[in-house]
């Protein structure tokens, strides 16, 4: 079996390709490095930004990546003359332990937008172990803002095939679902029907909590039917370094992201929308909740209420998700039975090849192949971080 | 003592439901906990949210299937407390 990274090289390139991001954060990184000083590579990847911090003058460098794609930074490190100043950890950051603490740590740990599986929980263990007193972060902080979007293409996913199709299926029960998902989008500064608001400002200093929840009110200032909304964030790097994804900017990796309304309401100028906002960090994911209103711009009366989740998005299996309550009593399984045989087998002398055979005479209706064996024996060491 | 069965309850706003044909799942967003409801506990959960009683509920269940009115009150006083226990609903 054959571990795949989460990026491919391909994907790696198109980030050092994003402008202006790369460009804030080299100029960043030249401002903040000193001759010989310490620099943590956060998330690194395969080591861009290690790469640059060496060539800026620091001293070492420590690039900590959990993902097998961190392999490339030494032979990278060497065509740049900087091996010897650079220390490669393939582990999660917050199982490192530094021999000095950081004067610099930068990373980009965000997806879609800044609010990605345990971004903030990542940034505020370095803050608080990895980073020297008076050091640099970097990123400084992300402004999250929303904003009434009118897209007929980004609503597409639900409308089409859900609610009509050129097949003549009835397929409106998948329709909740469709309604409720997320999607990245571009979107252009005429797509917006409202002017953006601020859902949440995420100071790295300082950062403790994962989760958002907040309340807004977006004004229509045009007539038009509102889709959905926009979520995207405004990035301050460094002090007078940023850049952001917003409509109008130069399109990022990034994207923004479009939440849409399940049945979009016609607007007229003066309209509101009172949007309560949630981002909960739930099973290393965000689920994104948004709920509220529109109040009548002349009449105040409320109409087009609407309460949705990317919960309910996924088709979600009742047992699994039951078997993850507390009070759920696990019963034992031959699967259970086939690892914990294969754990036991594991004595620091024993190679794999060996172990899967052992369990493929042992459970040989389970694993009917030698391959199905050994497939089994490595994703489970993989589990243990020892493939 | 007022009996559960006909106190009015609300849905906490930290629950989200997520429905697959008769059954459905709630998660609690706060502290990530899940709860499978079979049909019976969805329609329940379904009457609590359009603020009805849970005796409303307990009348819709009898008339769907066949079980007597002691055994579904006590189960639904049950499930009612598993709820609450739960925080995913609050007494109105």
């Amino acid at each position: 079996m054959i571990r795949v990274s989460g990026y491919d090289v391909a994907s790696y390139g198109e980030m050092i390709d994003c402008e202006p991001r790369m460009g804030v954060y080299v100029e960043a990184l030249r401002r903040a490095v000193t001759p010989g000083c310490t620099v943590i590579d956060l998330g690194a990847g395969f080591g861009v930004f290690a790469l640059l911090a060496c060539k800026f003058g620091a001293g070492q460098v420590i690039a900590i990546e959990p993902d097998p794609s961190i392999s490339l930074l030494m032979p990278l490190a060497q065509a740049n003359g900087c091996a010897d100043r650079i220390t490669v950890v393939r582990d999660l950051s917050t199982r490192y332990t530094p021999e000095r603490k950081a004067d610099v740590i930068v990373s980009d740990c965000r997806g879609t937008v800044n609010l990605y599986e345990h971004h903030i929980a990542t940034i505020k263990d370095a803050r608080e172990r990895l980073l020297a007193p008076g050091g640099t972060l970097m990123p400084m902080r992300d402004t999250l803002k929303v904003a009434l979007a009118r897209s007929p293409k980004a609503y597409r996913q639900c409308h089409y095939p859900w609610r009509s199709n050129k097949y003549g299926l009835d397929l409106t029960a998948a329709l909740p679902f469709a309604v409720n998902t997320e999607s990245k989008a571009y979107l252009k500064p005429r797509a917006l029907m409202s002017r953006p608001q601020d859902l949440a400002v995420i100071d790295y200093r300082t950062v403790t909590e994962p989760n958002v929840d907040t309340t807004v009110e977006l004004v229509a200032e045009k007539d038009g039917v509102a889709h959905g909304l926009l979520i995207w964030f405004d990035a301050e790097i460094a002090e007078g370094l940023g850049y952001s994804n917003a409509p109008g900017q130069p399109e990022l990796v990034y994207g923004q992201m479009f939440l849409p309304l399940g049945d979009p309401p016609q607007l007229k100028a003066g309209d509101r929308v009172q949007l309560r906002f949630r981002a909960n960090l739930v099973d290393n994911n965000y689920l994104w909740s948004w709920q509220g209103a529109v109040i009548d711009g002349v009449t105040g009366a409320a109409r087009n209420p609407f309460q949705q989740s990317t919960f309910m998005s996924r088709v979600i299996d009742k047992a699994a998700a039951s078997a993850g309550a507390n009070l759920a009593v696990p019963q034992r399984s031959v699967r259970m039975q086939i690892d914990t045989d294969c754990l036991a087998l594991v004595d620091g002398g024993r190679d794999q090849d060996s172990i899967a055979k052992a369990l493929q005479e042992r459970y040989p209706q389970q694993l009917p192949t030698y391959r199905a064996a050994l497939d089994h024996v490595v994703s489970l060491m993989q589990r243990y971080g020892d493939a | 003592m007022t009996d559960i069965l006909d106190v009015r309850w609300k849905i906490s706003d930290q629950a989200i439901a997520n429905t697959v044909g008769e059954e459905m799942v709630v998660l609690h967003l706060a502290n990530g906990t899940y709860f499978g409801l079979d049909p019976v506990g969805a329609l329940l959960w379904e009457t609590l949210a359009q603020g009805e009683l849970p005796k409303d509920a307990c009348e819709a269940i009898l008339a769907r299937y066949e079980v007597d009115r002691e055994t579904v009150e006590n189960d639904l006083r049950q499930f009612l407390g598993e709820l609450a226990d739960g925080d995913l609903i609050d007494q109105a």
